[in-house]
């Protein structure tokens, strides 16, 4: 047998094996637990680098923007 | 650690729909689906129209969660709403608890077929990785990870609708109404949220009388 036939064959088997890689596909679910992936803080990343507290002082900054009031006090 | 919440000022709204404009542009929301909506009361009633900007709440013990099968919301530290679209598998029983109409359901598939649940996400993000661009196809931009809050919060141009901590929104507010011409503590307070005004007793008249028995 020549080496062009055992790698034709070799490929053959290969696609045609190729199908038979079978996953599990019925997820198990945990009543009452979320099932999904689990998600980040977001201070994690950039432009934080997980510090929580400047996080903190950017939000409370924005949000203590939206006051008019304390907004003309401070002109 | 901040509870973020949404508040809409019905004195405030004028109907506009920039915060609905806002959403769309900010996450390229599609056709069908609409995260935010502006709800009117009484409309074309002179003097008693009302209108509020209306999305997920992202409520503190969310029904939505409570009926998914497939348990596939969470709620972050900050208390917002989030769910993974990867689970979801479209039911739509989230829509029918919800108070509010928030869950919306992409309808682009063949025959009509409803999509996985598309939801105010308090502009952050999902579970994929904060910023990347599987998160933005999947959820929109995650705003909150780069310490900004909502776009349509931050986009309101008379700033009817309030979005951020908790604790600091309230405080808006209570400056707002007792700055109120004419109202004041008369529209925000206990009275109001509890009881009718003409039955709440002043501090100082409930206060029992000296000599008078416990």
């Amino acid at each position: 047998m020549s080496g062009r036939t055992v790698v034709a064959c070799a490929a053959l088997a290969a696609g045609l094996m190729a199908g038979c890689g079978e996953r599990p596909a019925a997820t198990v679910y945990k009543q009452g637990e979320y099932s999904g992936k689990p998600d980040t803080q977001p201070w994690a990343g950039a432009p934080f680098n997980g510090d929580r507290l400047a996080w903190d002082r950017a939000i409370k900054s924005r949000t203590s923007h939206q006051n008019e009031y304390s907004r003309a006090a401070a002109k | 650690m901040a509870r973020m919440k949404f508040l809409c000022d019905a004195e405030r709204c004028i109907e506009c729909n920039g915060c609905v404009t806002a959403c769309k542009q900010e996450h390229e929301v599609p056709w069908g689906v609409n995260r935010r909506r502006v709800v009117t009361l009484n409309d074309g009633v002179a003097g008693a129209e009302k209108s509020l900007s209306v999305a997920c709440m992202h409520c503190s013990d969310a029904p939505c969660m409570s009926v998914c099968p497939v348990d596939c919301f969470y709620t972050t530290t900050e208390g917002v709403v989030l769910h993974d679209k990867d689970q979801c598998i479209g039911c739509g029983y989230c829509f029918y608890a919800c108070p509010f109409g928030a869950p919306q359901f992409p309808q682009d598939g063949a025959f009509g077929m409803r999509g996985k649940m598309d939801k105010c996400t308090f502009c952050a993000g999902g579970p994929e990785a904060d910023n990347s661009p599987e998160e933005f196809r999947k959820y929109g931009r995650n705003r909150l990870a780069e310490g900004k809050l909502p776009a349509c919060a931050e986009m309101c141009a008379t700033k009817a609708l309030l979005g951020g901590d908790a604790d600091e929104v309230a405080n808006i507010f209570r400056d707002r109404v007792m700055n109120r011409d004419g109202k004041g503590a008369s529209v925000f307070g206990w009275a109001t949220a509890y009881g009718k005004q003409d039955k709440a007793a002043p501090a100082a008249q409930s206060a029992p009388k000296p000599g008078a028995k416990p």
